[in-house]
């Protein structure tokens, strides 16, 4: 079956786990492109860039951190849902922390899947396969033509 | 005592016993008819004075016998027999008649003595219950003040004149409503009319928070405790006033704690959270490069097995920089060494001296105003402090083409002032209270753990003080450090030079 190829933005400032993120995902074997911002600001501004000279293409998936600089990760997923363009765009959060109140806001703030990082290795590369598989190939979005 | 006593008794019988010889020598030389036996009354009357009944008992049986050798022994007249010995019988029933009257008025007087010496007693007794009321009530600690049924004051103790900065005579006669803050003094008589209706011992205003009213017109919280007291049928009040206002102060101050400690407590969980989340990050470069070291060295791609290799050790470097880190930003508030009087210029110019080697790395010009007010604090802290904020400016602020830092101190009304300046690319207004936090960093490039400003913001807020940062893009960046002027160090003493030593001293 001909695959689309899919698009991550990846909102990471650790630079090692932002190595091993595109690594495990452009290893999968779904088809993907990432492009990586290091913070929140930077982010909303990708995502916001005006429509015609969209080089690299709007993301299918957004994959975010929690603790970013100068706009967490929360922030950016509250300004994703409050914008009408982006309010559908699936956001899957990718981070170390696994404490009650990231978990509750995030999903108050209609977040659609909530992943802490693994510690070992085997488990990060295989999560990111699923990730880029479930939202490559099974997930499917409101206004998308049919497979 | 008794010789003294007794004296001017025998005077007064002598006396006596003088003026009836003369009346009776007068009497013999007096016919018979005349009656001169009731000129005996007269010794009777000295006789009284020595106040024992049984010496007029004595003298009117003398009197009488002298009144009869009076009748049987003077010049014949022609008189009745008849008459002369009524004469005499008569003068003897009046000289006894005079002596019974005057017994008896001795006796009532002595009862009417016993009475008063009685009535003197109670009196007396009475006086001294009082005195002890009054000494109790003046040695009490607390204010007390009496009122009667209309309100005035009737007692003030020494306490209530201190509290109040009235003298009792000021304040007695006067409505109690003049030591009660307006605002409520019309409700009061109504108030003070129902006590009287049913009087209790209980504490005033239950429930609300009282206060009472100085001469210079300051207020003060009190406590005030109700006392009926009956004194002769009449009710009066004796109200016992505490001054509550240290407790208050303690109570406030308590509150003020406990608020703080529950930030505190909230700060740690957030330390905590950050902690937890900022060395689980490099946990997970390691593990993760670790995997892909073993892969890339089963498919044989040694150069991507040794960038893996290269990440791992740096991560592990990182990891023993955070936990540094965060020892240091926890010994802030538990190590302590002395404050100590500090030439800040001096100081700063060490710290230069330590990292002249970053500050040439990167081009940096320094200027450090050379009379910073000096300031009494802990040398080595201080020092970090502002190794810390100079690292920080060759970090962030070496962008600009002619990188400088300078570094000055001022008095400025209640506060020092220290603020060290950048002319880097600054930092939006934004960020600014987010950089103060421990791991916050607005810019991942740079190596650092984001604790150095928590570490600044924390000594400083130990010492009483705030941290500020004045900043925007393109304006450079400058971290203002505000400390009380308590800690300002008397010009006098400068130690000067040993500061190198000590900063390193552990």
């Amino acid at each position: 079956m001909e695959q689309a190829i899919i698009q991550f933005l990846l909102v990471e400032d650790d630079d090692d786990h932002a190595t091993l993120i595109e690594r495990c995902l452009v290893r999968s074997k779904t088809p993907c492109q990432v492009e990586r911002v290091r913070d929140g600001v930077a982010a909303l501004e990708f995502l916001r860039r005006p429509a015609d000279d969209s080089e690299p293409p709007v993301p299918n998936v957004v994959i975010l951190d929690v603790k970013l600089p100068r706009m967490s990760g929360l922030e950016v997923l509250e300004q994703i849902r409050a914008d009408a363009s982006l309010r559908h765009l699936p956001v899957v959060i990718l981070t170390t922390s696994d404490a009650d109140c990231d978990r509750n806001r995030a999903y108050e703030l209609q977040v659609n899947s909530y992943l802490v990082k693994p510690m070992h290795y085997a488990q990060f590369r295989d999560l990111l396969a699923s990730v880029s598989e479930y939202w490559g190939c099974w997930n499917r979005l409101p206004g998308e033509s049919a497979k | 005592m008794i010789e003294k006593a007794t004296s001017p008794r025998w005077t007064k019988l002598g006396i006596a016993a003088l003026v009836s010889l003369a009346l009776l020598l007068i009497d013999l030389q007096i016919p018979q008819g005349v009656v001169v036996g009731a000129a005996y009354v007269v010794v009777l009357f000295i006789v009284v004075g020595t106040r024992v009944p049984r010496d007029l008992v004595v003298a009117a049986i003398a009197l009488s016998v002298l009144i009869w050798i009076g009748g049987a022994f003077s010049p014949r007249s022609h008189a009745e027999e008849g008459v002369i010995l009524a004469n005499r019988t008569l003068s003897m029933l009046i000289v006894c008649l005079v002596a019974w009257l005057k017994i008896r008025r001795l006796k009532l007087v002595a009862q009417l003595e016993g009475h008063q010496v009685e009535l003197e007693a109670t009196l007396r007794e009475s006086t001294e219950h009082e005195q002890r009321f009054r000494q109790i009530v003046e040695s009490v600690t607390n204010g007390m003040i009496m009122i009667d049924r209309s309100g005035r004051i009737t007692l003030v103790n020494a306490e209530a004149e201190r509290q109040f900065q009235y003298s009792r005579h000021e304040l007695i006669g006067q409505p109690i409503e003049v030591l009660i803050p307006q605002r409520y003094r019309s409700e009061h008589p109504a108030q003070r009319d129902s006590f009287f209706v049913d009087p209790s011992v209980r504490a005033m205003g239950r429930g609300r928070e009282l206060f009472a009213l100085r001469r210079d017109g300051s207020e003060f919280p009190v406590e005030i405790g109700l006392n009926p007291v009956r004194i002769q049928d009449e009710l009066f009040v004796l109200s016992s006033i505490v001054d509550i206002t240290e407790r208050r102060d303690a109570q406030q101050k308590i509150e003020a704690m406990n608020a703080e400690l529950l930030s505190k407590n909230e700060e740690m969980q957030q330390f905590v959270y950050t902690v937890s989340h900022d060395l689980k990050s490099p946990l997970v470069t390691l593990e993760g490069f670790a995997g892909l070291l073993r892969e890339e060295l089963s498919d044989g791609n040694l150069d991507e097995a040794l960038h893996c290799a290269e990440r791992i050790e740096r991560s592990t470097g990182r990891m023993g920089q955070l936990i540094s880190d965060v020892l240091e930003l926890s010994r802030v508030g538990l190590v302590r060494n002395d404050p100590e009087p500090i030439n800040v210029s001096d100081l700063v110019a060490d710290v230069c001296l330590d990292l002249k080697e970053r500050l040439d790395g990167v081009g940096m010009s320094v200027n450090i105003q050379p009379d910073m007010p000096p300031l009494v604090a802990d040398r080595i802290r201080l020092g970090q402090v502002f190794e810390n904020l100079i690292g920080n400016a060759v970090k962030y602020g070496s962008s600009a083409p002619q990188p400088s830092l300078t570094v000055s101190g001022m008095q400025r009304n209640s506060e020092i002032v220290y603020r060290v300046a950048d002319n880097g690319e600054g930092i939006p207004p934004q960020y600014h209270e987010q950089i103060l936090r421990p791991f916050e960093r607005l810019d991942s490039d740079v190596e650092g753990t984001g604790i150095g400003l928590a570490i600044v913001s924390r000594f400083v807020g130990l010492n009483g003080g705030r941290v500020d940062v004045d900043s925007a893009p393109g304006r450079g960046t400058a971290i203002l450090l505000h400390f009380p002027l308590s800690l300002l160090a008397r010009p006098t003493s400068q130690p000067n030079r040993h500061c190198d030593t000590a900063r390193k001293d552990p």
